[in-house]
């Protein structure tokens, strides 16, 4: 099945046999489940798009292995209009979903798999390549998502994966097998986790001889035998259990995050990617890295829906027409763009590697993310600024429906004559969700950490400036000469 | 009765379209009823392809019909153009 819609993306996961647990017991139906369900149908959202005429050019393209029309996600960029198109998507996806779609950080995996394997048989005469393109070619024909999942509970961050008291703190091979590894460890914060039919495992930092044990890549069925999610918590979670709707604030999607626990679970050899070449996992981190900093293209689409309700709330209020109020709608939109244009800008100016994956401009990636860490809380704080305190202290649902009290709501927050309260209720309610709510997790805190904290961008920036060049032309232009 | 025209209708991606594409694409069919009807522009029997991008960047994919006749829509005013044309019968 080269390209699922969404019903049969949603069929596909019943077939799945997950180990899911959440609120300390175990999830026996994950796909019905009411708090992560919004998270399905946003990654359903990701099949469901691409048989619309109109996004299909943005969510499709044609395999490079096989010639046949894929879904965008499952593919290799084979030139830098590929990467701008996978910058397009992101924001497209943002914008229709108002929430992370997960699907990207399996794309993003396997595609700096696509050009690290190919190195690793340059240097070794390893066949990592061959196998990782077989891989890949299933994953096309059968339009599955993949968890891309890199990041290790790390332990004590001052110590190197082989000097961690306990070594499953970093993903590592506890035994070898002619037909294949043993692997013990965790990955953390697994955006889509439970929406995922593949999991796709890369060391999380760069490597030591000493530390080769844990230099290992793979991919496994997400419901390989030995593999345990633990869903993370979200702020405002448990409203998606309440009666009403309106206090969810996104009505459809969400997204989510889990703990993914490998308890000795066994790879086959045709499914592992790395094995011991700790020379190359620093590659692997910096590539993987490089391409979801682009992918943050998708905060922008979520700005525009937080933007698009900023105005309405604006509006809804009054204050609409205030010179500051519209000023401080340009300033988010100005900020917006300013993300958009660090993801286009990484993308356009991206190159091909020697395995004929195109990369994008790396240093251009990480100037785009370090953005993205700033910027969506400033736009927040505007539109928290613009909607008013009644973001935070706004009734429930349950009490607007109170024959006893709901009056008393519908009289006092009405505010344009002409806007029923209920609807300034909704448009507060998802101001509230992206801002400091479910979808907050992906539009705050994962703009801040998702990729790389911070200073991980700050370390790529300084190494990657010219910074001689810079110095160079000043002390021409100053007229110092070069000896000094 | 003169004969239904065929032609090959193809969207950008709309990551940030300056318009509503569908809408208009809908106001277009309604305009020119029974004059025109859109198919898959990579079908033969489309013998020219509108393009609706969302702004001039206009990036939509066309090598699989570059060989035809494209008119690119980037615009409301775009489509009103091209709906006075058609019915002047300029095509
Ligand atoms: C919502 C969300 C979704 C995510 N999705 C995914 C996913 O799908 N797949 C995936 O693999 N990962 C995912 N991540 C993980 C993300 O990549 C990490 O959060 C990020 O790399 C930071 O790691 P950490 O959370 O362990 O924080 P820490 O590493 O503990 O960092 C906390 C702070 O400590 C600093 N710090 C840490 N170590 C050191 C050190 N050695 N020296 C100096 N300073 C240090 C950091 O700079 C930072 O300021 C996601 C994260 C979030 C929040
Ligand atoms: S034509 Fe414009 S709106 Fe459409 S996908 Fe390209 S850049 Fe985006």
């Amino acid at each position: 099945m080269p390209m699922m819609n969404a019903k049969q993306y949603e069929e596909s996961l019943r077939r799945l046999n997950l180990k899911v647990y959440m609120f300390g017991k175990r999830v026996d139906n994950v796909v019905d489940d009411p708090i992560i369900r919004p998270s399905m149908n946003a990654v359903a959202a990701t099949y469901e798009f691409a048989h619309y005429p109109e996004y299909e050019d943005l969510m499709t393209t044609t395999s490079h292995i096989t010639g046949k029309k894929i879904n965008r996600f499952t593919s290799i960029h084979q030139s830098t209009e590929d990467l701008v198109k996978k910058s397009k998507m992101g924001r497209l996806l943002g914008s229709l979903t108002g929430c992370c779609f997960q699907r990207c950080v399996g794309m993003d995996a396997m595609n700096a798999l696509s050009m690290t394997t190919y190195d690793i048989d340059q240097k070794y005469g390893t066949e990592y390549n061959k196998r990782f393109l077989k891989y890949l070619e299933y994953v096309q024909e059968n339009d599955l998502t993949c968890d891309g999942a890199m990041t290790d509970p790390k332990g004590d961050r001052s110590k190197a994966p082989h000097q961690q008291d306990d070594l499953d703190m970093f993903m590592h091979i506890v035994e070898e097998r002619p037909d294949g590894i043993v692997v013990a460890g965790a990955k953390c914060h697994q955006t889509g986790a439970v929406n995922s039919h593949e999991i796709i495992l890369m060391p999380t930092i760069s490597m030591r001889e000493e530390d080769k044990d844990f230099a290992v890549s793979f991919a496994l069925p997400s419901d390989a035998e030995g593999i345990t999610y633990i869903m993370g918590r979200q702020s405002c979670d448990t409203r998606k259990l309440e009666k009403g709707m309106i206090d969810r604030g996104n009505q459809i999607y969400g997204g989510h995050e889990a703990l993914v626990v490998f308890d000795n679970v066994f790879v086959p050899w045709d499914r592992v990617f790395m094995c011991r070449e700790w020379d190359f996992a620093g590659q692997l981190v910096e590539q993987f890295a490089s391409y979801h900093r682009q992918s943050y293209a998708c905060k922008a689409g979520v700005g525009d829906v937080l933007i698009g309700a900023t105005q309405i709330i604006a509006e809804y209020n009054g204050a609409n027409k205030a010179s500051h109020v519209k000023d401080k709608i340009i300033e988010m939109n100005h900020l917006n763009e300013t993300l958009f244009c660090g993801s286009i800008a990484c993308a356009s100016q991206g190159h091909k590697e020697p395995s004929g994956t195109y990369l994008v401009n790396t240093l251009l990636a990480n100037v785009c993310k370090q953005n993205v860490t700033r910027f969506p809380y400033e736009i927040a704080r505007l539109a928290q600024d613009i909607a008013g305190g009644l973001l935070v202290t706004l009734p429930s649902e349950e009490d607007f429906r109170s024959p006893q009290v709901g009056k008393w709501i519908e009289k006092y927050y009405r505010a344009n004559a002409d806007v029923p309260t209920e609807n300034r209720m909704r448009i507060l309610r998802l101001i509230e969700n992206i801002t400091m709510g479910s979808a907050a997790v992906g539009y705050l805190t994962e703009s801040m950490h998702g990729a790389g904290s911070p200073q991980a961008q700050r370390i790529m920036i300084a190494r990657q400036v010219n910074m001689k060049a810079k110095m160079k032309v000043a002390r021409k232009l100053s007229g110092i000469p070069e000896d000094e | 009765m003169s004969k239904v025209l065929r032609i090959g209708l193809k969207y950008c991606g709309g990551c940030s379209p300056c318009y509503d594409r569908v809408g208009t694409v809908n106001r277009i069919k309604e305009e020119l009823g029974g004059m025109i009807e859109f198919v898959s522009p990579e079908r033969e029997e489309a013998k020219s392809v509108l393009v609706i991008s969302g702004c001039k960047t206009a990036c939509a994919d066309i090598s699989l019909f570059s060989d035809r006749p494209i008119r690119f829509i980037s615009s409301e005013d775009d489509a009103s153009v091209w709906i006075e044309e058609m019915k002047r019968g300029k095509q």
